[in-house]
């Protein structure tokens, strides 16, 4: 009995051996390579100046196009919208903007019906999971969102095991390959194609009295002297409750509103994403209302 | 609890060391504590289903009684034919109550009268028809004068109850268990190391091999309308080995993990993959099932006594009645009947029996013959599956009428869970290659590098395990 459990003591020691120097090793990798995803990228551009930076959801991500700013206003502009981003990840992405020391002109950030909810993006959080013992924006954001969180933490590699699809054995080979992404190709903008049938998407019927992240955006930029702009990107003409965006000015004063620019529905991928066609047409928009005041 | 969650990793070192730190003494003690740890195991899922357990197992405990104690052969049926409803009434309440009313509805529209009957909400106890099954078999061994009936009541519950066999077999038999659980176990290190090893292949079968087909075999099959040829060959061959990493790996697991308790299960698998017919395949396939429904229904048929015609209908019986065995929906009972249809050549031929031993058996390779063999085996098998793995017969017919439509439109395609569709065939290769040299043995970890190539497979298991899906075992839903 004493030999069968010694070796099984030993075969648990060699694993949890094995898993801290996997982990170890993923995270020098994650840190080091060329960047595929967009925090790996943000990383990179510490002490950098980026003038317009854009913050949000997928409606970022697939609505807006640096290029295109850069070319009409001849300034650097960077997409960093996420997948279901929601407010409490746009706050962490600015905590990290700030973090980084990327100087920037304006920032500038999308908010709908994402001011009614108070969870995170499930989508987000495998981006920063590598960098969770580097410093304590990473390390909150995680605590506040994932019920893994004290695993993450405390078992060796179980972060990358967990998320395996997105940060595993593959992702890493990829990493080392040095296979480029869109979020450095086009920085940021992921365009989506083709055009889905007619969605009835609907907003909610009402708004919440607040939401305690937009109060920490607010406050954070304030007492960091971040010039911030709020807009609404553009929603399908399908797109019922419309209303919803009217009582959101009532709650964020000097809410650019878009939600009604795009007419057309062959610009639209689905409901509320703008195709590629449609995110440069509500780009040139955007740039000629916000940023040169045509 | 599932073998594969981290419960199960505190729930096996504990009852293990309670087992044999605490209970060396004691043979009351220890199938007392074995008992209670597998009841415990099945409330885990469900505790009200417990109740139904222990009532099937009191009532074959106290039916095999009254038969064996009965004064005349009229009482011994009447026990006996007690249990045999009771026990497949449960099951066919839980399990098919709601196959028959639908199919009922759907006959009766066909003839154009709709009709509304009841169909209910049923949850499927878990394990429901390997208890079944376990407890079936001990009353007809009974009421044939094979076997006496069990008197210790902890003894026989823990036959019908023990926590690896429980939620999905091997579906063992009394002959073989209950002799084992009636003598002391006293620890054997060779037979825990053992265990133990069975017990990591059957992780890397589950966590690497299935799950990792099981991300890519969804992709396809969730989009099999819209996927050209390649990639609905590769989601029924990726289905393949998703079913037999899932079921063999379960099955290590179990028998391993019986094995640190002192007790051998029956084999379940034998390298399935490598047969050179179906009759071989159903040599090593599930081999408690169907070796079960060869004892228990086969036989009593008349088996392969009378005349051909009397085989060939006992032959589509059990093929028939395995894939309703497996769930209550036609898809299974068509992938019982291809089974069947595949076997009747080797019948009419009287070559079922042809491949009793393991493929080049002694040597490193297969003949040409042989190779082609296996490959044809592995065919029909893999198309058999895509109605075992379809949700309807509508789905699997359209699946296969893509696949046969020779639509190379797209080629390799890029699949929703961001991977290419042929990515996983390496793996799958380098799986096939280790399974075939150690195909001799039970499992690879044998000779002096076993605790090297332990280490090894550990490693794999770590790196390319799937762990964001963690999903149940197939078979725990039947």
């Amino acid at each position: 009995m004493k030999q069968f459990i010694l070796k099984i003591a030993l075969f648990f020691a060699v694993t949890l051996f094995m898993m801290l120097l996997l982990d170890l090793a993923y995270t020098k990798v994650y840190q080091t390579s060329s960047p595929r995803t967009k925090i790996q990228y943000l990383r990179t551009l510490k002490d950098q100046k980026i003038d317009y930076i854009f913050i949000g959801s997928s409606r970022v991500e697939s609505g807006i196009v640096p290029s295109i700013i850069e070319k009409k206003t001849g300034k650097t502009a960077l997409n960093l919208g996420f997948q279901a981003a929601k407010l409490h990840d746009i706050y962490t992405i600015l905590q990290l903007v700030q973090h980084y020391k990327i100087k920037h002109e304006r920032i500038f950030i999308q908010v709908d019906y994402s001011y009614n909810i108070n969870q995170a993006s499930t989508i987000f959080q495998p981006e920063i999971i590598p960098f969770m013992h580097e410093n304590e924006i990473y390390d909150n954001h995680l605590k506040f969102d994932s019920i893994h969180y004290n695993q993450y933490r405390y078992i060796p590699f179980f972060r990358y095991g967990r998320n395996d699809l997105k940060l595993g054995f593959r992702e890493i080979g990829l990493n080392l390959a040095k296979k480029k992404t869109n979020a450095v190709t086009y920085k940021g903008y992921a365009p989506l194609y083709g055009n889905a049938e007619k969605h009835h998407f609907p907003l909610p019927d009402k708004i919440n009295e607040s939401n305690e992240y937009i109060k920490h955006i607010q406050e954070f930029c304030e007492k960091n002297k971040i010039k911030i702009t709020f807009y609404t990107a553009p929603f399908c003409q399908h797109t019922t409750n419309l209303d919803f965006i009217a009582q959101l000015k009532t709650k964020i004063p000097g809410l650019y509103d878009f939600s009604r620019t795009v007419k057309d529905e062959n610009l639209f991928q689905n409901a509320n994403h703008l195709n590629d066609k449609g995110a440069q047409y509500f780009t040139e928009i955007f740039a000629d209302e916000v940023l040169t005041n045509k | 609890m599932l073998y594969n969650s981290l419960s199960y990793l505190v729930f096996l070192p504990v009852v293990f060391a309670l087992y044999w730190l605490v209970n060396t003494k004691s043979l009351k003690l220890q199938n007392l504590l074995l008992l209670a740890a597998s009841y415990f195991f099945y409330a885990c899922w469900d505790w009200r289903f417990l109740f139904l357990l222990v009532f099937s197992t009191g009532l074959d405990y106290f039916t095999g009684l009254q038969m064996h104690n009965a004064k005349n052969q009229g009482h011994k049926k009447f026990w006996f034919w007690l249990s045999i409803i009771i026990n497949l009434g449960f099951l066919g309440v839980f399990k098919y109550y709601n196959f028959f009313v639908d199919s009922f509805q759907e006959l009766l529209s066909g003839f154009g009268i709709q009709s509304s009957f009841w169909t209910l909400q049923i949850i499927l106890p878990v394990g429901i028809s390997f208890y079944t099954f376990h407890g079936l078999s001990y009353v007809i061994d009974i009421y044939n004068d094979r076997i006496k009936p069990e008197k210790n009541i902890v003894d026989y519950s823990l036959f019908v109850s023990y926590f690896p066999l429980l939620v999905a077999g091997p579906i063992e038999r009394a002959t073989h268990l209950l002799p084992q659980l009636k003598k002391k176990r006293h620890f054997d290190y060779h037979k825990a190391m053992d265990g133990f090893y069975q017990i990591l292949w059957g992780l890397f079968k589950k966590i690497v091999i299935a799950d990792s087909c099981a991300a890519y075999a969804n992709a396809i099959f969730d989009n099999y309308e819209n996927a050209n040829s390649i990639t609905l060959l590769l989601g029924a061959i990726y289905f393949s080995f998703q079913i037999y990493g899932d079921f063999s790996g379960y099955s290590d697991i179990a028998l391993g993990t019986s094995k640190l308790f002192g007790i051998d299960l029956f084999r379940n698998f034998n390298f399935p993959y490598f047969s050179r017919d179906i009759a071989e395949f159903w040599r090593r396939w599930h081999i408690s099932l169907s070796s079960w429904f060869r004892d228990y229904l086969y036989i009593p048929l008349g088996g392969s006594k009378g005349g051909l015609k009397s085989k060939v209908r006992n032959t589509f019986i059990i093929f028939l009645v395995s894939g309703f065995w497996h769930g209550a929906n036609w898809t299974f009972i068509v992938w019982g009947l291809l089974n069947a249809i595949y076997f009747l050549p080797l019948l009419l031929t009287n070559s079922n029996r042809n491949h009793l031993e393991i493929v080049a058996k002694g040597k490193s390779w297969p003949t040409v013959k042989e190779f082609f063999s296996i490959l044809l085996t592995f065919c029909l098998t893999t198309f058999a599956w895509i109605f075992f793995r379809s949700e309807t017969l509508g789905q699997a017919f359209t699946y296969i009428k893509n696949l046969f439509s020779f639509n190379f439109e797209g080629g390799i395609a890029y699949l929703e869970i961001d991977r290419y569709s042929v990515e996983l065939l390496f793996m799958l290769f380098a799986f096939i290659v280790f399974e075939w040299f150690s195909r001799e043995k039970e499992h690879p970890f044998f000779g002096k590098a076993k605790d090297m190539l332990a280490v090894f497979v550990i490693l794999m298991i770590v790196v390319f395990g799937v762990y964001s899906q963690a999903s149940e075992f197939i078979y725990f839903q039947f």
